[in-house]
């Protein structure tokens, strides 16, 4: 063991009535993250510390927080990437209600999933099998990597600053629609959702959410631009245009509805 | 309607309470409302946060796409040979039969398995077995799957519930979700029959009583009693010893399964998954105990690798009890683990090399799991053997449940026996339960268990709650629900009023400590008397502990003292289990009875909880039987195996095919089918 060191940490205290941060002091160990820092003070000194954990492998997304003011999972920052003699700053996600102390209300994220139309396979080949190429594989297994941390929603400035939560599917469901649009074996065609519901078009490429995936999906060059380009071909190039219109869209999928929307209409 | 006092329900809908929304979980709630059931999920987590993500090897299934000769039959035989013959073999039989329609299930929800060059699904291996057996999405199988079927039962929940004639009853949806919500207990009533749920909200802190046709608990494994394993926090188990608590049985407790291969860590052992073996990954250590120089610098002949030496059959890939005792063998008694110049000690360490592996097939296949490792470890495992150990990773053990065996030896499937435990209304499912992997479960055979048995869940329930009599919503009185609100709502009072000086974080470390020191690898009856001294210790001063977090909502102070509490109850029934049997199987060894022991042993342990009364600790009733009724017939269940598939035989992984011989040779008349194979 290293000689043992003592961490400074602020770590804000509060609710949505408002709060503060607090200082802590605590010793460190080779290999410990941010968020071991964290439970240490819960065990030793502030036992009514609210923070959200699971996995503490980077794997279940629940652990969210900005540290020094950058979106980070608290279970896969080393204590030792900061500088030593500095104080560490731990504070919510911000572009989320606040629960308490770390522990945000990211919800939004679940009604927004809700209204993505979920996958619609067609047939199998007259052998039983659904081939695919490993190439595709590839191309959706990168978007579905993601863990659902929603560093990504909180760091977008049109939900960050824009407050648009409720309205733009963000980064996130913004790659997920793109997997499922690259989908070989998938019927539905989600485009007019996704430039009218999803509100694919606020995003202005800015890639702040592709710089903080844990992931490290590539979420603007391959799964927004992308999804933007294919958008775009649909709706504002007028012979794809007219062919769609005529035939339902170039790839003749089926044109998919919000679930909600079609809850509204009764009974199956 | 649920019988909340401010009634979020309506009076016409009876609905089934699934606890959990792991993989065993989400797969219940989708048969049952296949079968037209409407469910209420509850989950400690947004169910995608579920453990079941953390699996990243794969899942089993005999494709046989590599024309190698694999079946059904074969991994029947490799699983209950693997789990050392303590497993049931008719749900064995009936998993492995389904397991190809559960793979090609979840690729038509989208699950982006990993392809051959020919598009077809691609297999790799895993230990216990010399097939390609097992299916995988990159290295987040089990998020690719737990996502895949969130995404089935996220349509469930945009689904309105229809009554009989077909009309839609409104405002109803046949899935409602409670996440954040923490299973208490079940509410029981008069006639000890299962009729609902008690549950605490943790974000308003509200505790409310809900009614239920039938509870399906799935709430998955219990590794946090060991502390530090590949868990995730929530694994405390708290859901099961609960129920244990009412009356429920658990089975084969001291069955704990130790992965022997994770990265040492101070509080958490990340995995470093057995796929790694399975695309070539080879264990060693140096011949010189005091090899000073670095894993890769060290040459082919300074090094032994003691698993294929020994296991010439399976090699790296003998099932993880055998890795894991021989990982434990070289570091602790033969203290050979790597040298460490510095401290000059033999750390607690051996080395899992894939380096002779080509670079860019590993960044293809196992890229996900390496990441990990650089990142803790801080070197590149592309070019230096990874150092590794032993962790707490999964329990065979869990809640009894039982099964009806069909003619051909496999489930009956729509028994309403299936995965029910002896108390009526109350089935169970997934790592939760006992059922499937004997004393020791074979890699990627849980995520199989899992999806395997929810559907055997969902159907059973579906004709259980058909075929009741009298109704949980409607029939049952309020005061059954309200008695066991309060009661739960009192006992929570009374832990938000405790005021001794015990430290409930303290006590789970010590408690894990011992547990994992002395109720893993190797097991001693003198040791283990003192184990279960400790957690008597415990279990006295954990009534002492003191809660300063007062908060009147997301409180986690005294929500954990709840769970350390029913930590303890599990930590006692593993810790009395393993005392008591005196032999060598699986996942359980104790060097003073080295042999398996089937004249006295070939039985599951069946182990009832007895509260103590006033100031005195809580004990253990074992018995040799199980009666419970369903409907009003009784059931009967001996603590007998049934091995009327398979004929036991002493274990032999030095030999090559061992574990597939008796499949192999009725190769011939291969062709009967199963009545169950599942429906995709
Ligand atoms: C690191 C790691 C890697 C693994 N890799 C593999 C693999 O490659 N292949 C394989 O086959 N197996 C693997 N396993 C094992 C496998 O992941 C688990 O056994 C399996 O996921 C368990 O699923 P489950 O549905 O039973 O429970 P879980 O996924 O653990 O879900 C439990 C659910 O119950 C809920 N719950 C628990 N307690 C309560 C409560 N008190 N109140 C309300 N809800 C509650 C939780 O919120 C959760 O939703 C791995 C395990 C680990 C640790
Ligand atoms: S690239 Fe688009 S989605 Fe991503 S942060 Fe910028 S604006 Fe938001
Ligand atoms: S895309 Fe990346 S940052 Fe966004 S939620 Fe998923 S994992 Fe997190
Ligand atoms: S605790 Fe699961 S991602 Fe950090």
């Amino acid at each position: 063991m290293a000689a043992e060191r003592k961490a400074q940490l602020k770590v804000y205290r509060g609710d949505k009535e408002g709060g503060e941060l607090k200082d802590y002091e605590v010793e460190t160990y080779p290999g410990m993250v941010v968020l071991d820092a964290i439970h240490d003070i819960q065990a030793k000194q502030e036992p009514s510390l609210a923070v959200r954990w699971n996995c503490k492998a980077g794997r279940c997304g629940s652990c969210s927080a900005e540290i020094n003011g950058k979106p980070k999972l608290m279970c896969m920052t080393r204590m030792t990437s900061f500088p030593e003699n500095e104080p560490i700053t731990v504070t919510p996600m911000k572009s989320f209600p606040i629960i308490k102390d770390l522990v945000t209300d990211v919800s939004s994220n679940f009604r927004m999933a809700k209204k993505i139309p979920a996958f619609r396979p067609r047939p199998k080949e007259a052998d039983g099998t659904w081939r695919m190429q490993q190439e595709d594989i590839d191309r959706i297994q990168e978007f579905r990597k993601c863990i659902e941390c929603f560093l990504c929603q909180d760091t977008c400035h049109v939900i960050r600053d824009h407050g648009k939560a409720e309205d733009f599917a963000g980064p996130r469901f913004l790659i997920a629609l793109a997997g499922l649009d690259m989908h070989p074996l998938d019927t539905l065609d989600r485009r007019e959702l996704v430039k009218d519901e999803f509100k694919v078009g606020y995003c202005n490429i800015t890639r702040c959410c592709t710089e903080v995936c844990p992931e490290h999906i590539n979420i603007t060059d391959n799964g927004i631009i992308p999804m933007k380009e294919r958008v775009a071909d649909d709706y504002f190039d007028p012979l794809r245009w007219v062919i769609r219109k005529f035939t339902g869209g170039p790839e003749k999928k089926e044109k998919a509805h919000l679930p909600v929307l079609q809850e509204k209409t009764g009974s199956k | 309607m649920p019988a909340k006092p401010n009634g979020k329900g309506s009076e016409k809908v009876r609905r089934v309470i699934v606890v959990g929304g792991g993989l065993a979980g989400l797969m219940t709630v989708i048969k049952l409302c296949e079968a037209g059931v409407p469910v209420d999920l509850f989950s400690l987590v947004p169910v995608k946060r579920s453990h079941s993500v953390c699996a990243q090897g794969g899942i089993n299934a005999s494709v046989n796409t590599k024309g190698e000769g694999d079946s059904p039959a074969v991994h029947l035989e490799e699983t209950v040979y693997g789990g050392d013959f303590l497993a049931n073999q008719p749900p064995v039989k009936g998993m492995a039969d389904a397991a190809p329609g559960i793979v090609f299930m979840l690729d038509r929800m989208g699950v982006p398995f990993n392809r051959t060059a020919e598009g077809l699904l691609d297999f790799r291996r895993f230990g216990g077995t010399l097939f390609h057996r097992t299916a995988f999405a990159g290295a987040t199988t089990g998020q690719q799957l737990l996502y895949a079927l969130d995404e089935q039962v996220r349509r469930y929940e945009t689904l309105d519930v229809e009554d009989s004639k077909g009309s839609v009853i409104r405002g109803e949806k046949m899935v409602r979700k409670f996440e954040l919500w923490d299973f208490l207990s079940i509410v029981r009533d008069d006639d000890g029959v299962a009729r609902g749920i008690v549950a605490q909200d943790l974000k308003s802190m509200e505790i409310e009583a809900f009614s239920g046709e039938a509870v399906c608990l799935a709430t998955g494994g219990c590794g946090i009693v060991f502390g530090r394993s590949t868990n995730s926090v929530i694994n405390t188990g708290t859901a099961a010893a609960a129920v244990y608590r009412q009356g429920a049985c658990y089975a084969n407790g001291e069955f704990i399964q130790v992965h022997p291969t994770a990265i040492p860590g101070a509080d958490k052992l990340r995995l470093i998954s057995e796929s790694a073996r399975g695309e070539g990954g080879r264990v060693w250590v140096p011949r010189d105990p005091r090899d000073a120089r670095k894993g890769r610098e060290i040459p082919e002949k300074d090094r032994e690798y003691f698993l294929e030496e020994k296991y010439p059959g399976y090699g790296n890939l003998v099932p993880r009890d055998i890795a894991a005792r021989e990982l434990f063998k070289k570091c602790f008694h033969e203290k050979r683990g790597v040298y460490d110049p510095k401290t000059k000690k033999n750390e607690n360490e051996v080395y899992l090399d894939l380096t002779h592996m080509p670079e860019e097939m590993l960044r293809k296949k196992l890229a996900g799991i390496l990441e990990i490792y650089e990142k803790f470890v801080g070197e590149d495992p592309y070019t230096n053997p990874m150092r590794v150990f032993p962790a707490v990773h999964y329990s065979m053990g869990g809640l009894w449940v039982d099964f009806e065996r069909s003619h051909s030896g496999s489930l009956v499937i729509g028994s309403p026996r299936n995965q029910a435990t002896n108390i009526e209304g109350l089935y169970a499912c997934g790592e939760c339960d006992y059922q499937y992997h004997g004393a020791n479960r074979l890699g990627a055979n849980s995520l199989l268990s899992c999806i395997y048995g929810g559907m055997a869940a969902g159907p059973a329930i579906a004709t259980y709650v058909k075929n009741m009599r009298k109704a949980s919503t409607g029939d049952t009185s309020k005061s059954v629900f309200e008695a066991a609100r309060k009661r739960e709502e009192d006992h929570y009072k009374s832990i938000l009023d405790m005021e001794g000086d015990e430290n409930p974080y303290v006590l789970h470390q010590e408690l894990a400590e011992t547990m994992l020191r002395d109720c893993t690898i190797e097991r001693d009856n003198g040791v283990l008397d003192k184990v279960i001294e400790k957690i008597d210790d415990i279990e006295l001063r954990a009534r002492k502990c003191g809660v300063t977090d007062q908060a009147t909502h997301a409180n986690q102070g005294a929500p954990f003292i709840r769970h350390l509490f029913n930590m303890v109850v599990i930590a006692r029934v593993i810790a009395q289990g393993a005392r008591n049997r005196d032999e060598s199987r699986g996942a359980h060894f104790k060097p003073a009875f080295e042999k398996r022991d089937d004249k006295n042993w070939l039985r599951t342990t069946l182990a009832m909880h007895e509260a103590g009364e006033g100031n005195q600790n809580n004990s253990i009733k074992y018995v040799r039987g199980i009666d419970y009724s369903i409907h009003g017939a009784p059931m009967h269940a001996s603590d007998a195996v049934d091995v009327s598939l398979v004929t036991p035989r002493v274990r032999k992984y030095e030999t090559a095919g061992a574990a597939s011989e008796t499949a192999k040779k009725s190769d011939d008349h291969e062709d009967e089918k199963s009545e169950n194979r599942a429906e995709a």
